[in-house]
C-alpha cells in the first residue's frame, strides 16, 4: 500500500459528502407546510395563520415554511388537497397545517397516505370523534370568548338596538360563534346598557362560504349594506375577509353613525380604525410553536386541542390562543365597561365554565338546552345528546337567521 | 463576535462538544487500527457504524437496558467484522471492493431493518441517553473540570483503552503477533503464528469497536435512530488511523483535531457567523484534508496491508 495519501483524501471526501450532504438536507432545516383556504394577506383568517407560520420561523431557528394559498373551489378548482400535500412532502415537509374546516374531510385520507408526516387540521373534530389516523391532530382556539366580547361591544355601541352578524357557511363552529356573540350582546345590553334584552334585534345572515365567491355565495358587501339599510348600526363579521369594516368605514365617511367588528386577524381594524369597535382575533403562534417543537423533538402526540385565551394577559402574542383588541371606535367609558365584562369572563373561566352559556337557554326551535343556573355542556355530541357548545345544533332562541342551510 | 468566542462558557462548551464528537470516531479508529496492523484494510467501517447504531438502539429499546444495547451494537459490529474477514482472508477478495460492499450493504440493511421493525411512524421511538458521570474531585478543577470530568462512562472507557492498547502492542506477544502478520506474514507463519487466525481476530475486533462507536451515536448522543446518524464518521475514522500512523496516541490526536473542528463549526453556526452554514459544515473536513495533504506525505503503513496472504509453495 503506497497510496496512503490518495486513499485518505478519498476517505475525507467521502465523509465530507455524506456529512455535509445529510446535514445540509436535514440537520438545519425543519420544513412545515401551511395550506390556506384564502390568500395569505386577507387581513383575516388566513393571514392569522400565515402570521403564526412567520412567528414559528422567527422563534425556532432552522424552520422553513412552505405555503399554498387560496385552496378553494373558486380560486383553484382543479387543485386537490392531496396534490398540494404531495408537493409539500416532496419539499421535505414533516408537518402540515390544513388551516380550514374546508379541509376537514380531505385531511384524514392524505394523513393516511403520509403516515410519517404530522397533519394538523385547524378547527376540525376528527380526533374528537375518534376517526383520525394517528398522525392527525386538531387545534382550535376558544374564539367563543372573543365573540362574546364582540357582542358586548356591539351592544354597548348600538343606538338602534339592531346588530347584524355576517356569517359564513352554516356549521357547528359558525353557529356557536354567532351564538356566543349574541350571548355577549344580550348580557351587556341588559347589564351595562340597562335596556330590555327582548328589544335587542340580533340578525344573522349567512353568505354561504368563508369569503366571497362571485356567483356562488351572497356578496358580503351587499349584505353589509343591506344590514345598514335596515337600521342595523353595528355589523359583527364572522367571515374570513374584511367587507364588514370596509363598508362600515365607507358609510361612516358619508356621515352615517355605524360601526363594525371584524374577525380573525389582530390587525384588521386598520381598514377603518375610527369605526372599529375592536377585533376578536386568533393567535395561532403559541399552538404552532408547540406543535412544531414537538414534531421536531419526536414527542408529538395526537390530540384535540381547544385552546383557551390567556386570562392573565388576553392579548399576549406568546401565550394567548384567542384575544380581543379594542378599536378606536370605542369610547373610554365603553372600554372601561368592556374591561369589567372581561374580568367577569375571566372569573367564570377560572371556575371551568364557558361564561354566559348558562340556563335558562333554549335553541331557536324552543328546545331547552339548559335550565335556570345549569351550564351547557362545553362539547356535547354531534347528535345533540347532550347538546353542547362545540356541537351547537341550532342558533339560540332570540336570534334571527337560519339555523341550517336547508 | 470575538468577545463572544473568548468566554469561559464558550470554551467549556467547545471542549465538551469536542470530546462528545471525537469519541465515536476514536472508538472506531482504535478498532480499525487493530485490523489494519494485522493487514486487513476494512473500508466498511462507516456501514458497520450505521448497523451498530441501529442494533444498539434496537437492543436498548427492546430490553430497556443501555448496557445490553451497547452489547447488541458491538456484537452486530463483530459479526460484520467477521464477514469482512471471510471476504478478505478466506475468499481473498480485493479488500477495497469488499469494504465498500460492506458499507453499501449495511446502509441498506439498517434502513430496511429500521422500517421493518419500527415501521414508518410520526413519533420516533427513543431511549434516554447514557447519563454523564461527574468524577468527584476532578470535576472541581477550574475551567476544565466541569466538562472533561463530566462525561458518560463510554468516554472514560475509551480514553482508558488508549494506554491499554499501547501496552498491548508494545509489551505483549498478542500485539507482536498482530504486527507480525501485518508486516511480514510469511515470517510470522514460519514462526508458527496462524496468520488467518490473528487476522480474523483483529478484523472482528475492529468490527466490534465500529459497532460500539455506532451504538455510542444512538445511545449516548441522540437517544434515537435515523438512517443518517453516522454522517461520514466511519470514513473519518479511517483517515484518523492513517493520520495517526497506526499508533493509539496519535490516533487520539487525529480524532481530537476533527472533533474540535466540528465543535467549532457548530458553535460558529450558533453565533450567526457570516458564512452560509453549508460552508461551515465543510470546515472540519477541509481542515482534515489540509492536514492529511501536508502530513500524509511518506506515511508508511503495515507492509502487508490490504494484501491477502498466500502461503508460498516451496
Amino acid at each position: 500500500m503506497k497510496t496512503w495519501r490518495r486513499l485518505t483524501v478519498l476517505c475525507v471526501l467521502a465523509a465530507m459528502l455524506i456529512g455535509t450532504g445529510v446535514a445540509a438536507a436535514q440537520q438545519d432545516e425543519f420544513v412545515f407546510g401551511l395550506v390556506l383556504v384564502g390568500p395569505k394577506d386577507d387581513h383575516g383568517w388566513s393571514e392569522a395563520h400565515y402570521a403564526a407560520g412567520e412567528y414559528v420561523m422567527e422563534n425556532i431557528p432552522g424552520t422553513r415554511m412552505v405555503v399554498f394559498e387560496s385552496l378553494n373551489p373558486a380560486d383553484a378548482p382543479e387543485t386537490t388537497l392531496e396534490q398540494v400535500v404531495d408537493s409539500m412532502v416532496a419539499e421535505g415537509a414533516k408537518l402540515i397545517f390544513t388551516t380550514s374546516d374546508a379541509f376537514e374531510l380531505d385531511t384524514p385520507p392524505v394523513a393516511e397516505k403520509y403516515p410519517d408526516v404530522v397533519f394538523i387540521n385547524i378547527s376540525g373534530s376528527n380526533v374528537l370523534e375518534g376517526e383520525a389516523p394517528d398522525n392527525l391532530g386538531n387545534i382550535m382556539g376558544e374564539m367563543e370568548w372573543g365573540k362574546e366580547i364582540a357582542g358586548c361591544a356591539a351592544a354597548l355601541a348600538t343606538q338602534t338596538g339592531k346588530i347584524g352578524y355576517l356569517g359564513p357557511l352554516i356549521n357547528f363552529e359558525t353557529r356557536r360563534l354567532a351564538a356566543s356573540a349574541y350571548l355577549g350582546a344580550k348580557y351587556c345590553y341588559e347589564t351595562y346598557a340597562g335596556k330590555d334584552p327582548a328589544e335587542l334585534e340580533f340578525t344573522v345572515t349567512w353568505i354561504g362560504f368563508w369569503f366571497n365567491i362571485p356567483g356562488v355565495t351572497l356578496n358580503p358587501t351587499d349584505e353589509v349594506n343591506r344590514f345598514f339599510d335596515a337600521g342595523v348600526d353595528v355589523v359583527i363579521s364572522g367571515i374570513d375577509t374584511t367587507e364588514a369594516i370596509v363598508e362600515a368605514g365607507r358609510r361612516a365617511e358619508e356621515g352615517e353613525v355605524v360601526w363594525a367588528i371584524p374577525y380573525d386577524y389582530v390587525g384588521s381594524c386598520a381598514e377603518a380604525p375610527e369605526i372599529c369597535l375592536g377585533v376578536p382575533f386568533f393567535n395561532w403562534g403559541p399552538a404552532y410553536i408547540q406543535t412544531v417543537q414537538a414534531v421536531m423533538d419526536g414527542t408529538w402526540e395526537q390530540s384535540w386541542d381547544w385552546n383557551p385565551p390567556d386570562w392573565e394577559d388576553l392579548n399576549n402574542p406568546d401565550t394567548t390562543a384567542a384575544g380581543y383588541v379594542y378599536g378606536d371606535g370605542l369610547t373610554d367609558e365603553q372600554m372601561a365597561t368592556l374591561d369589567e365584562f372581561i374580568a367577569m369572563l375571566a372569573e367564570v373561566a377560572a371556575e371551568g365554565n364557558f361564561a354566559l352559556w348558562q340556563g335558562p337557554l333554549a335553541l331557536q326551535d324552543g328546545t331547552i338546552i339548559a335550565e335556570e343556573g345549569e351550564w351547557v355542556d362545553p362539547i356535547g355530541t354531534k347528535e345533540g345528546d347532550p347538546v353542547g357548545i362545540w356541537y351547537l345544533p341550532q342558533l339560540l332562541e332570540g336570534m334571527q337567521g337560519a339555523s341550517t342551510s336547508e | 463576535m470575538l468577545d463572544e468566542i473568548l468566554t469561559v462558557t464558550f470554551l467549556t462548551g467547545f471542549l465538551a462538544a469536542t470530546l462528545r464528537i471525537m469519541t465515536p470516531i476514536l472508538i472506531a479508529a482504535l478498532g480499525e487500527m487493530f485490523a489494519e496492523r494485522a493487514g486487513v484494510l476494512n473500508l466498511g467501517i462507516e456501514g458497520i457504524m450505521i448497523i451498530g447504531s441501529f442494533a444498539g438502539f434496537a437492543g436498548a429499546y427492546f430490553t430497556g437496558s443501555l448496557l445490553l444495547g451497547f452489547v447488541t451494537g458491538a456484537l452486530a459490529g463483530a459479526l460484520l467484522g467477521l464477514a469482512m474477514g471471510v471476504l478478505s482472508i478466506r475468499l481473498k477478495a480485493n479488500q477495497i471492493v469488499a469494504g465498500l460492499g460492506i458499507w453499501i450493504l449495511c446502509q441498506g440493511l439498517a434502513s430496511f431493518l429500521n422500517r421493518g421493525i419500527f415501521g414508518v411512524v410520526s413519533v420516533r421511538p427513543s431511549v434516554s441517553i447514557l447519563p454523564a458521570i461527574s468524577l468527584p474531585l476532578l470535576n472541581q478543577v477550574p475551567l476544565l473540570g466541569e466538562t472533561l470530568f463530566n462525561q458518560n462512562i463510554v468516554v472514560y472507557l475509551t480514553l482508558l483503552a488508549v494506554p491499554v492498547f499501547t501496552f498491548i502492542f508494545r509489551r505483549t506477544s498478542w500485539g507482536l503477533s498482530i504486527d507480525a502478520v501485518g508486516e511480514e506474514p510469511h515470517a510470522a507463519d514460519a514462526a508458527g503464528i496462524s496468520v488467518s487466525r490473528v487476522r480474523y481476530i483483529a478484523v472482528t475486533f475492529g468490527g466490534l469497536m465500529a459497532g460500539l462507536g455506532g451504538a455510542y451515536l444512538s445511545l449516548a448522543l441522540f437517544g434515537l435512530y435515523t438512517d443518517d446518524l453516522s454522517t461520514g464518521l466511519g470514513w473519518m475514522a479511517i483517515v484518523v488511523v492513517v493520520f495517526g500512523k497506526w499508533r493509539p496516541w496519535w490516533i487520539v490526536g487525529g480524532a481530537l483535531i476533527f472533533g474540535a473542528a466540528n465543535a467549532l463549526q457548530y458553535r460558529l453556526q450558533a453565533l450567526d457567523f457570516p458564512l452560509p452554514y453549508q460552508f461551515l459544515l465543510m470546515i472540519p473536513f477541509i481542515v482534515t484534508l489540509v492536514i492529511v495533504v501536508i502530513f500524509g506525505r511518506g506515511q508508511k503503513g503495515p507492509s502487508a496491508l490490504a494484501a491477502p496472504y498466500e502461503r508460498s509453495e516451496l
